[in-house]
């Protein structure tokens, strides 16, 4: 059974998006389902700080021991900061992908960031379907 | 899967950039309820790097070009693998048919095996995992859970990419020859390869059976586990067209020297 916190909004590519303290800043990462799907994690690439990213636009690489996919960007944003700790050690993101396994954080450019995302019922019957 | 219209393309040999941009190509532009299975080979020795495997400085570019053997990067992950004397697969399916990533691994790998105990090799599924890092290496010398072994050594090695709203599987059946020159053209001793990780057809049967004979079998173990009716057919226009600007891609030295 998959972690889906209430308080997170996700994507059919399996990345969620949550708010921060900072207003207007997002936090990315891929879902527990995701992290599940793809296995052992060896490598993430992330962008750098300052760059900007379209809706679904691809931010990044992941691979697992055998499967690469890329990391969709769920909102229209720059990007504000990193993880780099998972540069080093790729496995938070399967140990604590809602955690420490974040990926990026994103200054949103639209008032309605979120609109268009899955709420977490909608995501619990999107990996169910 | 097996709702999908499952064809078999058997494919002329290509180079290593075209090879790559016919898969990517394929991925690119599947169709939402077709599956496609290309068997294929190459017209040199070539290396394949994994996507993300560090090689700038690493494999002797230099000593791989004077020995005839080309370098490609692929677009799946995974470690570096020589594809001489070996039939290479492409499974493409759309992800929304293709379900758990997982299962779909298990199901090509469950097809290979079928299609190579055909052949008369005592071909298993691996069990358990074996992790690490995009490290430069041979694929074959490590063995993930769920691959093909014979006599507990491996004979298939596969990588699987998503591209868009595709699955790409694809991996290299030993027919002859060894591994140990992806080890040898390292600059890192670390790498170097592990003679016994890996098994050949000509190892398991005594002799080395030929292409066409390892692609018929093969189309027949995956027809029977991805999906009955598979039927023969020539690779599709809309890849066709696509493949050329992909082919440049995976031509490109920008993209093979990435890491």
């Amino acid at each position: 059974m998959s972690d889906i916190p209430e308080h997170l909004y996700y994507t059919e590519e399996h990345e969620y998006v949550g708010e921060t303290d900072e207003e207007s800043v997002y936090v990315v990462g891929i879902t527990d389902y995701a992290q599940g799907e793809l296995g052992d994690i060896v490598y993430v690439e992330l962008p750098r700080v300052g760059t900007h990213f379209d809706r679904m636009e691809v931010f990044g690489v992941i691979e697992a021991v055998k499967a690469v996919s890329d990391l969709y960007c769920p909102i229209v944003g720059e990007v504000v900061e990193i993880n780099e700790a998972i540069d080093l050690d790729p496995a938070l993101v399967n140990g604590d992908p809602y955690g420490d396994g974040w990926m990026i954080k994103l200054r949103a450019e639209d008032d309605d960031a979120l609109e268009g995302l899955m709420s977490p019922e909608d995501y619990e019957s999107h990996i169910d379907g | 899967m097996a709702r999908l219209r499952w064809t078999v393309v058997f494919d002329p040999p290509r180079d290593g950039a075209a090879n790559m941009g016919v898969d990517h190509a394929l991925a690119e532009t599947v169709e939402p309820d077709a599956g496609w299975l290309r068997l294929y080979r190459w017209v040199r020795p070539t290396l394949s790097l994994g996507r993300n495997e560090p090689a700038a400085d690493v494999y002797d570019f230099a000593r791989a070009e004077g020995m005839g053997i080309d370098v490609v990067r692929r677009p799946t992950g995974g470690r570096g693998v020589l594809h001489d004397a070996e039939l290479t697969y492409a499974v493409v399916a759309p992800v929304a048919a293709a379900g758990r990533l997982r299962a779909a691994y298990a199901a090509v790998h469950a097809g290979l095996a079928t299609g190579l105990r055909l052949l008369g090799a005592d071909a298993r599924l691996a069990v358990g995992a074996a992790a690490g890092p995009p490290r430069a290496g041979a694929c074959f010398d490590a063995t993930a859970g769920g691959e093909v072994v014979a006599g507990g050594r491996k004979l298939t090695g596969s990588a699987q990419a998503r591209i868009g709203r595709a699955l790409l599987q694809h991996g290299s059946v030993l027919i002859d020859g060894s591994q140990n020159i992806v080890g040898e053209l390292s600059r890192q001793p670390a790498v170097a390869s592990t003679p016994s990780a890996s098994t050949t057809l000509r190892e398991q049967l005594g002799r080395a059976p030929s292409w066409e004979e390892v692609a018929t079998a093969v189309a027949e173990g995956l027809s029977a586990e991805l999906g009955t009716g598979m039927v023969g057919g020539e690779l599709p226009q809309p890849a066709m067209r696509r493949m050329g600007s992909l082919e440049r891609h995976y031509r490109s030295r920008e993209w093979t020297l990435r890491r």
